[in-house]
């Protein structure tokens, strides 16, 4: 009798990098992020459809300079959550049904002048959260420490590592 | 108390770089001088490292668009002495700075990533604000961390258990270091480049790119240069432990480079985009 194949953690794991967006509606899989730093890791996940999603963006928004418009949408806020959104919804999800979450914005220390990339990260989330009526389920943002984001596709529990330690964002 | 050389001597081993890349980053600090003969032969004398020069030379990134790369002398010609120097440099680098650092709770790679991005993001800074060579910055923002492999090697399990008992707030990395070993990683890594004979440039940027205040020079081009290197990939995120990004911003290395906010989100953009060119988009790690 065959018994069935075992999915090993590496097979389980989809990896979410630096300005990259991932979506899937498979429950044997966890979609990762790994050292969020200034970046934003947002998941967004619908517990009927059990399909969910990722985007680590590393800047608000493109602005208006012209080299930066044809860049990577993920990279930024303004033009990967409206990517995220969407994509989940192709696969299946459902607006009213979603859970959102999201870590990062973390600052370097200073005692001077800043440029507050993860403060101005954020409040474009916010921003972008805001117009849409989206409401946070859980948030873990700013600091000085780095987060690593994962999101349980089986379950929708959102885990941070921040050193060394796994807390859990959210769960059913 | 024993000197930090002395403290280097206590180590059966040290982290070590080959002969070939001690030589080309020597030689890039004779700036527009160095020769291509010279870097040439110094390439040949390594064939793993002719190999894989030969290889990244023919691969979809830099191949030219006829005819193949078939010598160093070719892929000197078609991408240029820096382009050369610093791909043998990272390529040599990679596997002493790949490992796994336990102590700030770096998984394999992940201290590799943030060399490669505080090297690429200095080169970056480098060409922007003509401060220094890039090819030297790219070589002080790879190399700029070093010395997390030394205070791993001399500390260990000791180096985790500090590491992580800092308790909440915004302690500073380097003082919290000071205060449980004596030194920091930026002091002990810069005593190993002084034993690889580095140019001083180098040294100074290792010793101060976290504190360029510290600098008795009040930070040279190439410290100013790679600390906003380091900015840069602290809020990338790349090679970031447990020590997250608990490392101070220098105001006044901002104002004297002249970077503007708009300039650091652009410097961010352009390592974002030479990072992939150089490994993909892959923030794996081997855990």
């Amino acid at each position: 009798m065959s018994s069935a194949p075992q999915i090993t953690p590496a097979e389980r794991k989809i990896v979410v990098g630096v300005g990259d967006l991932k979506v899937s509606k498979d429950p044997s899989k966890d979609i990762y992020t790994y050292a969020l730093g200034s970046c934003i890791g947002i998941t967004i996940f619908d517990p009927e459809t059990k399909v969910g999603g990722m985007l680590h963006f590393m800047l608000p928004q493109p602005g208006k300079d012209k080299n930066r418009l044809d860049l990577n949408p993920f990279m930024f806020g303004s033009t990967g959550i409206p990517q995220l959104f969407k994509q989940c919804y192709a696969l299946g999800a459902v607006k009213e049904r979603l859970i959102v979450c999201a870590a990062g914005a973390a600052e370097v220390m200073t005692h001077g002048k800043s440029f507050a990339i993860g403060d101005r990260n954020r409040t474009i989330m916010r921003k972008i959260f805001w117009k849409n009526n989206i409401v946070l389920a859980a948030e873990d943002t700013g600091g000085n420490d780095a987060r690593t984001m994962s999101l349980a596709l089986e379950t929708g529990t959102v885990t941070l590592k921040i050193r060394g330690k796994e807390v859990v964002l959210w769960q059913p | 108390m024993a000197t930090l050389k002395e403290r280097l001597e206590t180590l059966d081993k040290l982290p070590s770089l080959p002969l070939a890349t001690l030589k080309l980053i020597r030689i890039l600090g004779h700036g527009e001088t160095a020769e291509y003969e010279e870097v040439e032969e110094i390439i040949q004398t390594d064939p793993a490292l002719t190999s894989a020069i030969l290889k990244t030379a023919n691969s979809a990134l830099f191949a030219p668009k006829s005819g193949k790369v078939a010598t160093i002398g070719d892929a000197l010609r078609n991408l240029g002495l820096r382009k050369i120097q610093e791909i043998a440099i990272a390529h040599q680098a990679s596997p002493v700075l790949g490992k796994a650092v336990e102590g700030y709770g770096l998984l394999g790679g992940q201290l590799w990533q943030g060399a490669l991005a505080g090297a690429l993001a200095s080169q970056v800074v480098a060409a922007q604000t003509k401060h220094c060579p890039p090819g030297e910055a790219f070589v002080g923002g790879l190399l700029r961390d070093i010395g997390k492999l030394v205070m791993q090697a001399l500390f260990g399990d000791q180096l985790m258990a500090s590491n992580l008992n800092t308790g909440e707030g915004d302690w500073n990395q380097c003082e919290l270091e000071h205060r449980e070993f004596g030194f920091d990683h930026c002091e002990i890594g810069s005593e190993l480049a002084l034993l690889w004979k580095l140019p001083e440039s180098l040294i100074r940027a290792i010793r101060f790119h976290h504190n360029p205040p510290d600098d008795p020079e009040q930070g040279g081009p190439l410290v100013d240069v790679v600390h906003i290197g380091d900015m840069i990939a602290l809020a990338m995120g790349c090679g970031t432990g447990v020590d997250g990004l608990h490392y101070e911003a220098s105001p006044e290395c901002m104002e004297r480079i002249g970077f503007k906010r708009n300039d650091f989100e652009n410097a961010m953009i352009e390592t974002k985009l030479r990072l992939d060119a150089f490994i993909g988009n892959k923030t794996d790690t081997q855990d």
